[in-house]
């Protein structure tokens, strides 16, 4: 017989209590891979964005707390465009708006003729006439949650627009957005002369050194704007830094709700198998070993804990892909990594509960551990 | 202490205690005042008296699982108090037969039998055959896989007397082993461990109020208020 023998029949004859107490970690544990995966789906693709674009660097409005970054003026952008060492630019004004049934659509406008347009594979109708044109390309993903063709028209930044055009994107973001000119944008939405990123493209001598260089000129030049090479541009990006943000809060929370959870399980236990423990002192347990007992159960609760919330996270995942509104906008990209510092950490959770009650357990003095019954 | 017939010595001295005191509450209860014992090795000693006279805490001293107040207890010429952790005497010296069974209701009969011996360096295999053997012994060889809400108390206590066996000790203290049997389950444990002293040469002290119970043993100790008040020897026992 291994002590793990024993260490799993305790925690199975209390079925409930474990039960309940695996739970509680798991859920805790879910919303700390579920955050973490979410944060990594921004930040790839974001990065596919850009990447699809063939943009090296983003210039845009250093901000907190909002999803996109306030809007600057554009008379930056043709300063930043004569630097040298960018071969090419593009003014890009987006915002996240209500479009009919949707609670959210991300409305993005590119500067007419610049080179973001390129990229884009038009599967249906056409692109805009002209950088003046009151219509809309919808990226495929948008043009079904919207449930739109070509031709239809579409109430959006307060007008009807018609949808002229239909494409696809290797970009999730671009696939579920809405697509007009950077100037129809301006005059409709009250931000004229305004934009809240810039696209740009090195020249093709330009090195990651010296690509720095010239985001770290930008910002010398230009208060309160944030310049980032495109495959750091994520790191930089208000929306991941506050999905971090909040990955972190939620799991302190999560530690302490796991912490507390585990730990009243377990003085809960060695409350209830007091004479049991004075029963293996009196014949002859090391304290050593009644230590190792406690904290074998508390870990494998924080490991069960852990493994469950990772199996919650993938189930909570696909359950919100399934909801129209959301299944198109978001990626919640679990890794491997995810997965095994989440299992890592629920289970220094389960050990770390466990320490308080196994050293109480140890130290439980066998003849005052039978007047216990 | 009065001395009714002159007790023989025919074995060295297993263990001792020598003008041991036991107090709690600060001083306000005395378990013990100034008991002093010998015990010789193959001995079957009963320990009797009245609730609360002392007689589980003397066997709690002389198991190590409680220290005396002032005195000593030594097990073959040796201080308990100098042997540091008690865990490794009670574990190779000393076997324990509790009232209540005191048996892990999750692990069946077999698996209950090998706790003394998760702390021994035998192979788990070796460990698991000892344990077989030892119920073999106390007539349970078709309960091992049994858990104990399955088994009867005497049944219980059997395989309690089989744990207290695990580690071949040197000295078995069992503590009203029969206070929760009836008359058949009774006389079948006291026969067992009446059996493995004289055929094993096994030290016992037994902790009893239950005068046909000490008749068993060959020395019988009579306890009343932390003192020992009278000792007889029965030879009819021997």
């Amino acid at each position: 017989m291994r002590l793990w023998t024993i260490v799993s029949r305790n925690l199975c004859t209390r079925r409930m209590r474990t039960a309940l107490t695996v739970l509680g970690i798991a859920v805790g544990m879910m919303a700390v891979i579920s955050l973490m995966g979410l944060a990594r789906g921004f930040e790839n693709n974001w990065n596919q964005t850009l990447n699809a674009r063939g943009t090296d660097a983003v210039v845009n409005r250093i901000t907190t707390g909002n999803p996109i970054p306030g809007p600057f003026s554009q008379k930056f952008a043709h300063e930043i465009a004569q630097m040298p060492g960018i071969e090419a630019s593009g003014k890009v004004l987006s915002s996240l708006m209500p479009v009919e049934h949707l609670p959210m659509v991300l409305v993005t406008s590119w500067e007419w003729e610049s080179y973001i347009w390129d990229h884009l594979e038009i599967v249906e109708g056409r692109k805009q006439h002209d950088g003046t044109e009151l219509a809309a390309m919808l990226g495929k993903t948008a043009a079904q949650m919207l449930n739109k063709k070509v031709g239809d028209t579409l109430k959006v930044i307060g007008t009807e627009v018609t949808v002229c055009g239909i494409y696809e994107s290797t970009s999730m973001v671009e696939a579920g957005a809405i697509l007009i000119s950077l100037d129809v944008m301006q005059a409709h939405t009250d931000n004229e002369e305004k934009i809240n990123f810039m696209n740009l493209r090195f020249e093709e001598d330009i090195d990651k050194a010296r690509g720095r260089a010239i985001c770290q000129e930008i910002e010398a030049n230009h208060n309160g704007l944030s310049a980032s090479l495109a495959n750091e541009a994520a790191d930089h990006h208000s929306t991941t830094k506050a999905v971090k943000g909040m990955t972190l809060a939620v799991t302190l929370l999560a530690m302490i709700v796991g912490l507390a959870s585990v730990m009243n399980t377990m003085l809960m236990s060695v409350f209830e198998r007091t004479v049991e423990i004075g029963v293996l002192r009196a014949i002859g347990w090391r304290a050593a070993r009644i230590r190792k007992m406690i904290l074998l159960e508390a870990t494998l609760l924080g490991v069960a804990g852990g493994i469950l919330g990772v199996l919650l996270g993938f189930l909570a995942r696909e359950l919100l892909y399934l909801l129209p509104t959301i299944g198109g906008t978001i990626r919640i990209e679990i890794g491997v990594d995810a997965v095994l510092s989440t299992i890592f950490f629920a289970t220094v959770v389960g050990a770390l509960s466990g320490l308080y009650p196994a050293i109480r357990a140890s130290r439980m003095n066998p003849t005052v551990a039978f007047r216990h019954q | 202490m009065e001395q009714e017939q002159e007790a023989t010595t025919p074995h060295e001295c297993l263990t001792e205690v020598i003008e041991a005191t036991r107090s709690y509450e600060n001083g306000r209860v005395k378990a013990l005042r100034g008991v002093s014992l010998r015990i010789e090795d193959g001995e079957f000693v009963a320990i009797i008296g009245s609730s609360g006279s002392g007689k589980t805490t003397l066997l709690q001293l002389l198991g190590g699982l409680d220290t005396p107040t002032s005195g000593e207890v030594k097990f073959r010429d040796k201080a308990l108090s100098e042997m540091g952790d008690l865990s490794t005497y009670r574990a190779e010296k000393v076997g324990f037969v509790f009232q209540s069974f005191h048996l892990l209701p999750t692990l069946t009969a077999c698996e209950n039998v090998q706790l003394p011996m998760v702390e021994s360096p035998l192979s788990m295999r070796k460990r698991e055959e000892r344990a077989i053997f030892l119920l073999k012994e106390v007539g349970l060889a078709d309960r091992t896989h049994h858990r104990p809400t399955e088994l009867s108390g005497g049944e219980r206590q059997r395989v309690a007397i089989a744990r207290s066996l695990a580690n071949k000790p040197d000295l078995l203290l069992a503590d009203e082993p029969t206070g929760n049997l009836d008359c058949k389950s009774t006389a079948m444990v006291m026969e067992l461990l009446t059996r493995l002293h004289r055929e094993n040469g096994m030290t016992l002290v037994l902790v009893t109020h239950d005068l046909s119970t000490a008749a068993h043993a060959e020395r019988c100790i009579e306890m009343s208020d932390g003192v020992v008040v009278k000792e007889t020897t029965n030879p009819a026992a021997r």
